[in-house]
């Protein structure tokens, strides 16, 4: 599964919505992406792609293609 | 009121609010995206200051700067105010954004409330319109204590509260996701 795929699976499991393959999901336009849902999402991208997150990369981590884009350093390093 | 209450978490602690904190707070409640559902701020540096000073006098009231411990940076701030007969609503709960200080400041006011307080119950107010903040206290576990029609300037609110027993059944799990979230490099 790709990258995307997975943390499309990831937002769509924690948030329990389902976002249309292909589009990005955003923070801001989702009402349930609350703070709390947001560790939650954190959590499971770590735990999906064995990766650690830094305290800035959490914070900048907005929207699927932002957590997509770490997801690719953290393999990338 | 001038207090001494502080409390140290993973990531995070909670300070007592001084007077130099005065123009953080300002630009914390004159933000228009942070403060879009809370109360209107007069922008006036000396309204604030005022503001303050009578806060200071002001019993059963504690305000604390959220505080990020590694660097030390201001996050936002929270307070418990009206406190009497053991009981008490927290709330001026602003975060910077970016802040990941939401989960633990909670954890920690909830410990200084039911700990150094000896409270037995807390309970905040929150516009229905503020759709993440009244989805962070369902997801937290608070309980919907009550509806409350035309509360605010922007409708309906609801009261979500925490009880001693409520609060003793939660913290751990609340204070592992606060330990995850502390390890950081």
């Amino acid at each position: 599964m790709s990258v995307e795929a997975t943390l499309r699976r990831v937002l769509e499991t924690v948030l329990k919505q389902s976002f249309p393959t292909g589009e990005d999901v955003c923070r801001s336009r989702v009402p349930q992406w609350d703070s709390l849902k947001h560790v939650e999402v954190l959590f499971a991208v770590e735990d999906a792609f064995d990766i650690r997150l830094s305290e800035e990369e959490m914070a900048q981590a907005d929207s699927l293609s932002a957590l997509a884009a770490l997801v690719e350093t953290h393999h990338a390093s | 009121m001038r207090h001494d209450l502080r409390r140290d978490g993973e990531a995070f602690r909670l300070r007592p609010a001084e007077i130099e904190d005065d123009a953080f707070i300002l630009s914390l409640r004159t933000d228009p995206t942070l403060s879009q559902f809370i109360g209107a701020t007069d922008a006036s540096p000396e309204r604030q200051r005022a503001w303050m000073e009578a806060y200071f006098g002001r019993p059963g009231d504690y305000y604390w700067i959220i505080e990020h411990r590694a660097s030390g940076r201001a996050d936002g701030t929270i307070a418990l105010y009206d406190v009497t007969e053991g009981r008490g609503e927290w709330g001026r709960w602003i975060l910077r954004p970016g802040s990941l200080a939401a989960v633990e400041s909670v954890l920690l006011l909830s410990d200084v409330a039911f700990e150094d307080l000896g409270m037995a119950e807390i309970y905040c107010r929150t516009t229905l319109a503020n759709h993440k903040v009244v989805a962070f206290h369902d997801g937290m576990g608070w309980e919907r204590k009550a509806l409350l029609p035309d509360c605010t300037p922007l409708g309906d609110a609801v009261e979500h509260g925490l009880t001693h027993a409520l609060w003793a059944e939660k913290r751990e799990g609340w204070r592992t996701m606060a330990r995850r979230l502390g390890r950081r490099p």
